[in-house]
């Protein structure tokens, strides 16, 4: 990625005096999940036409199923940057997690009738896919 | 104060951070007919290959789907480079599975109502 070089500066200069740095900026590490989805790959996956199974074939196993299988989640979480805090003798990082997801909804055709990119951690907590309940 | 800090530390933990920026994450793709055609998945055939044959070769799937219509498995390289189930564990707060390994495979098998293969499919993430 590009980033300006003002604003690096400003970000070192910060981390000098206060010995913490806020680093805004994707690294490119996976944190869980099986990988991004872009919108260019799934744009296969057109809505009225795609089947349940397109989809499965297309992105694999769900993260999530809700309403019996209306519903399929894939879910990815991306370092989106880090904060940095520097101590006497020791230094340490915290990773900014990025959630993302793909939510596809289907009608009782199994057709796809809803496809939409979200970003947020999820709210409440969820089960995985059926037979596999740790 | 702030020059007080012994700055080494934060600029190696800075200069690492430099290094990792310019990256993507892996994005999921589908695998070629040439990555099917490997020794482990050479055996499915659509329109002939059962669902007891597949149970038997790769045991109990990672998912299924519409009952047992379709199954789902998750690989992963282990380190002598050949495919075996993916260790995986399930984050409740994050709603995602978190695996060990970083190159996922997920296969996935569509059987006809007679129980044999019709479709089937390996993404994989790189």
């Amino acid at each position: 990625m590009r980033s300006s070089p003002g604003l690096l500066l400003a970000a070192v200069a910060l981390s000098l005096q206060t010995g913490c740095l806020i680093w805004p900026f994707p690294t490119g590490d996976l944190l869980a999940g099986r990988g991004r989805i872009t919108q260019k790959y799934a744009a296969p996956l057109q809505v009225g036409v795609a089947t349940r199974e397109d989809v499965l074939l297309r992105l694999g196993e769900p993260d999530e199923v809700q309403a019996g299988g209306k519903v399929l989640v894939y879910r990815w979480t991306e370092m989106r940057g880090f904060v940095a805090v520097g101590a006497y003798g020791s230094a340490a990082a915290v990773p900014l997690r990025g959630h993302r997801a793909l939510r596809l909804e289907f009608g009782d055709d199994a057709r796809l009738v809803h496809l939409a990119f979200e970003k947020g951690a999820p709210g409440t907590p969820a089960e995985p896919p059926p037979a596999e309940n740790p | 104060m702030g020059q007080d800090l012994p700055l080494g530390p934060l600029l190696g933990a800075l200069l690492g951070l430099v290094l990792s920026v310019g990256c993507t994450p892996p994005m999921l793709r589908q695998a070629g007919p040439a990555e099917l055609q490997v020794e482990w998945l050479a055996f499915l055939v659509d329109g002939k290959t059962s669902r007891e044959d597949v149970l038997l070769r790769l045991g109990t799937p990672s998912a299924h789907l519409e009952g047992e219509r379709i199954l789902t498995y998750a690989f992963s390289p282990n380190r002598a480079g050949a495919w075996s189930p993916a260790a995986r564990r399930w984050d409740p707060t994050q709603k995602i599975y978190v695996y060990s390994g970083y190159r996922i495979g997920s296969l996935v098998l569509v059987f006809a109502g007679d129980g044999r293969l019709v479709r089937h499919g390996l993404v994989v993430s790189q």
